[in-house]
């Protein structure tokens, strides 16, 4: 009997532990909100309430993502040549790509950077840095396009970039390989003598956007990380991490990794401007290439430039302070007062956080340790505010909510860290899925954070989705932080690496978009404003073929009489006047890209035929129910052929 | 329906809008006051009763007014820009030869075909056919009233011999 009630007593035991295995919440192995559907779901037809502009990393271009939803809206080309929109490889936006060292197709994009007014985002422009070939974009929000590249001379790795002041009055630049300047042939083993660092500040025209280098300031020959300007109370100073203050050259895992302590730059560039009007300033020759859009020709212009001025820091008393930081720091956030500069040191074990109030009364009571270079180095324990204790492994990154929390991102220990900016203690951590780099928190980096979430950008997935061979996808995780505990709401893949990213209330953006180029408007040289003026012109081997697409033919849609070694240009206008009715242009055997031509634009594609023979060409973006229609023929005569040019109209 | 109450008001282009003349109803008797309702109701009745809607535009009631060179000319210029595209005077081309158009549409109907091709298309019963027939939907290219009134012109203008 008593072998009997054992029995049904394990039997219940067992089934018991079963049903509750069973029945347990399916919050999955990494906790997601019960909820969570229901908060970031937006309904078909429905619009997102932010758009999120999603660097991908070595792709060299941006992403647009609807947020909360992350739905994917378009991919905008920076740095990277895309033959889908034909930039890059179309006559209007080849220059765009030019450097000093010549056509650069691609760059790996880190860090958009928004617009400011007082200190938030006023939706008119989005600012990236080329890391490869230093470099910093300027995309139009009114049209999703890039519209200016400027090159950084004496600059190698734009890392710390472009980080942008209160109100946009400067987008800056440091270099994270430090490299002889002028670029010299030195041993590289002169490297503590011969290298140096420039931290570059770029003008932003507050009305149409156009950047010119101002300024830069020549520092000592370590690796500049990264960047944030201050606000409010700090406006007027900018700040930069650096770690490799041992200067090595060579195995810097291991060499660089020796100093207890780095440094964060301090920058007074109003300082700056100052000794610049003053003319305290060296003229350096060092050539770079300034390329934008010209708005009435929608043509790329490049414009090569060769100098630049360059500030001393040890003959500019004041300009620069350094406030030392543990350990190799990467991040050097500021909060939304301006008050709190944190530093994220990747090799810390802590998270130091230095006050800028205390930085300035030390600066008045030259609570200095030592000076290199003339950069005063201040006192540790004079700056800080507070260190956050036992914060998690690899501290990278910060930003701030508008409730006086600061969430930093852990990158060896996967997860997000919340902690007050009031008692610098940690109030909550989740787990990140995997190797989170940047994170970001929707106006997190102005002077009032509007977002109910923070993004993880991740760099690893591994099991997180379906494998796609050796490479698997790069990811983003958005988190709710409305409550206490920070919640996992999703999960959505991103293009290239989301190396970081921010987000803009869509009310900015929305309302203010192209629909279309007035044709009346359009000053290329090469339109084509009315079907009647398509036309084939010679002139020598160079065939200028000027023709129109409207839903659905081209005019011409016959041409004749061009010859092998030719060098012909497709110059075709889209007539259509209405939003959303782009025409495409292709060629068979061109070794070139398509045309995506906007309404009222003129694009052009260079044809270099090389065979006798008809060759096709047709729209690629469907246009109508007679989008297959949409076609015409070229034919290819020999080099030495009497055939004459010819074309219908 | 909104549209339909226009034929007894007069529709103004303001802001890039139509709108109501405000005191459209305004009446200064009770006289006209009950001729306006009378026609008002009976206008109501016709459009419902009309089974398919043919009758349908947007603009209601538009005037061009008596013949001007000046404006035909200019007319002529943004039809060779704008139209000629997929519009000829006497043939079939992309869109139906507009040499007569004047002769079998309404001033209505082509002044709203121009300015709001994707409405005509989900409203009027003579503009589906039309698109079941050419298979291209008109393009919008954005003209404005006066612009498009002077295409009208032109159009009259070529109808009665000249222009081309």
């Amino acid at each position: 009997m008593k072998r009997v009630l054992w029995l049904f007593g394990a039997v219940v035991i067992v089934t018991s532990m079963i049903i509750l295995i069973t029945a347990c919440p399916s919050t999955k192995k990494d906790g997601v909100a019960s909820d969570a559907a229901s908060k970031v779901y937006v309904a078909p037809g429905e619009y997102d309430e932010l758009y999120g502009f999603f660097s991908g990393g070595f792709s060299g271009q941006i992403s647009v993502y609807g947020l909360p939803s992350g739905r994917l809206f378009r991919v905008i080309p920076v740095f990277s040549v895309d033959p889908e929109k034909g930039y890059g490889f179309n006559e209007e936006t080849k220059a765009m790509l030019n450097t000093s060292h010549g056509f650069v197709p691609w760059d790996d994009a880190h860090h958009p950077e928004y617009s400011m007014k007082a200190g938030m985002p006023d939706g008119k422009w989005v600012f990236i840095n080329g890391n490869n070939t230093p470099r910093i974009a300027r995309i139009d929000l009114t049209t999703f396009r890039t519209t200016e590249i400027i090159e950084l001379p004496n600059s190698a790795g734009n890392h710390s970039s472009p980080f942008g002041t209160e109100n946009t009055e400067y987008v800056v630049a440091g270099t994270r390989f430090s490299v002889p300047i002028p670029n010299e042939d030195v041993e590289i083993s002169k490297y503590a003598e011969k290298f140096k660092g420039a931290l570059s500040f770029i003008k932003v025209d507050p009305n149409n956007g156009s950047m010119d280098i101002a300024f830069q300031i020549l520092m000592p020959g370590f690796n500049y990380d990264l960047s944030r300007s201050g606000k409010g109370k700090s406006h007027g100073w900018s700040f930069f991490s650096m770690y490799n203050t041992e200067q090595a050259s060579t195995m810097l895992e291991v060499n660089a990794s020796q100093n207890d302590k780095d440094f964060i730059a301090a920058i007074n560039w109003k300082k700056a401007e100052e000794y610049v009007k003053q003319g305290k300033f060296k003229e350096f020759t060092s050539s770079y290439v300034h390329n934008y859009i010209d708005p009435n020709t929608h043509m790329a212009v490049s414009e090569k430039r060769n100098k630049v001025k360059v500030l001393i820091p040890s003959e500019c008393p004041g300009l620069v302070y350094f406030i030392p930081t543990p350990k190799s720091p990467h991040g050097c956030d500021v909060d939304p007062t301006g008050e709190f500069i944190v530093g994220g040191g990747k090799l810390a074990t802590v998270i130091p956080v230095f006050s800028f109030d205390k930085m300035i009364k030390a600066i008045g009571a030259n609570k200095v340790d030592k000076v290199i270079d003339g950069i005063p180095v201040l006192n540790y324990q004079s700056v800080i505010a507070g260190e956050v204790e036992k914060p998690g492994l690899g501290p990278l990154h910060t930003e701030f909510d508008a409730n006086g929390f600061a969430y930093t991102s852990m990158f060896v220990s996967s997860e997000i860290v919340k902690w007050s900016l009031k008692d610098f203690k940690v109030k909550d951590r989740i787990p990140t899925y995997y190797s989170i780099g940047h994170l970001m928190i929707p106006g997190g980096n102005t002077v009032k954070p509007y977002g109910k979430y923070v993004i993880a950008l991740n760099k690893i997935t591994k099991d997180r989705y379906l494998p796609t061979g050796p490479e698997l996808c790069q990811s983003a995780q958005l988190f709710d932080i409305s409550g206490d505990k920070m919640k996992l709401l999703l999960d959505f893949p991103t293009i290239g690496e989301p190396h970081y990213a921010l987000a803009i209330p869509a009310s900015l953006i929305k309302e203010q978009q192209l629909q279309f180029y007035k044709m009346e408007e359009n000053k290329n040289p090469y339109r084509t404003i009315k079907e009647a003026d398509a036309k084939v012109v010679r002139e020598g081997n160079v065939v200028h073929v000027y023709m129109t697409s409207i839903r659905s033919h081209f005019k011409p849609d016959n041409i004749e009489g061009v010859k092998v070694g030719d060098e012909v240009y497709f110059h075709v206008t889209n007539l259509e006047q209405d939003w959303d009715v782009p025409h495409g242009f292709a060629v068979m055997g061109n070794t070139n890209s398509e045309l995506l031509i906007m309404p009222g634009e003129t694009n052009t594609i260079k044809w270099m035929p090389k065979e006798v023979g008809i060759f096709p060409f047709y729209c690629s973006d469907f246009c109508s129910a007679l989008h297959q229609e949409m076609q015409g023929y070229v034919r290819v005569s020999p080099a030495n052929s009497k055939t004459k040019l010819s074309w219908n109209n | 329906m909104i549209y339909k109450q226009t034929k007894i008001s007069e529709l103004k282009y303001i802001n890039g809008e139509f709108m109501f003349k405000k005191n459209a109803f305004k009446c200064k008797n009770t006289k006209l006051l009950l001729s306006a309702f009378t026609l008002l109701s009976i206008t109501l009745i016709a459009s419902c009763s009309g089974g398919g809607d043919t009758e349908f535009t947007v603009i209601k009631g538009a005037e061009i007014g008596a013949f001007n060179q000046a404006q035909a000319n200019m007319g002529k210029k943004i039809f060779s820009e704008k139209c000629a595209s997929c519009h000829k005077y006497d043939i079939k081309l992309v869109g139906p030869p507009l040499g007569t158009v004047v002769k079998r549409r309404s001033t209505d109907y082509i002044l709203s075909q121009i300015l709001h091709p994707d409405k005509m298309i989900a409203n009027n019963d003579t503009t589906k056919a039309l698109l079941a027939k050419f298979l291209t939907q008109m393009p919008n290219q954005h003209l404005n009233m006066i612009e498009a009134k002077a295409v009208l012109m032109h159009l009259t203008d070529v109808s009665n011999g000249g222009g081309k």
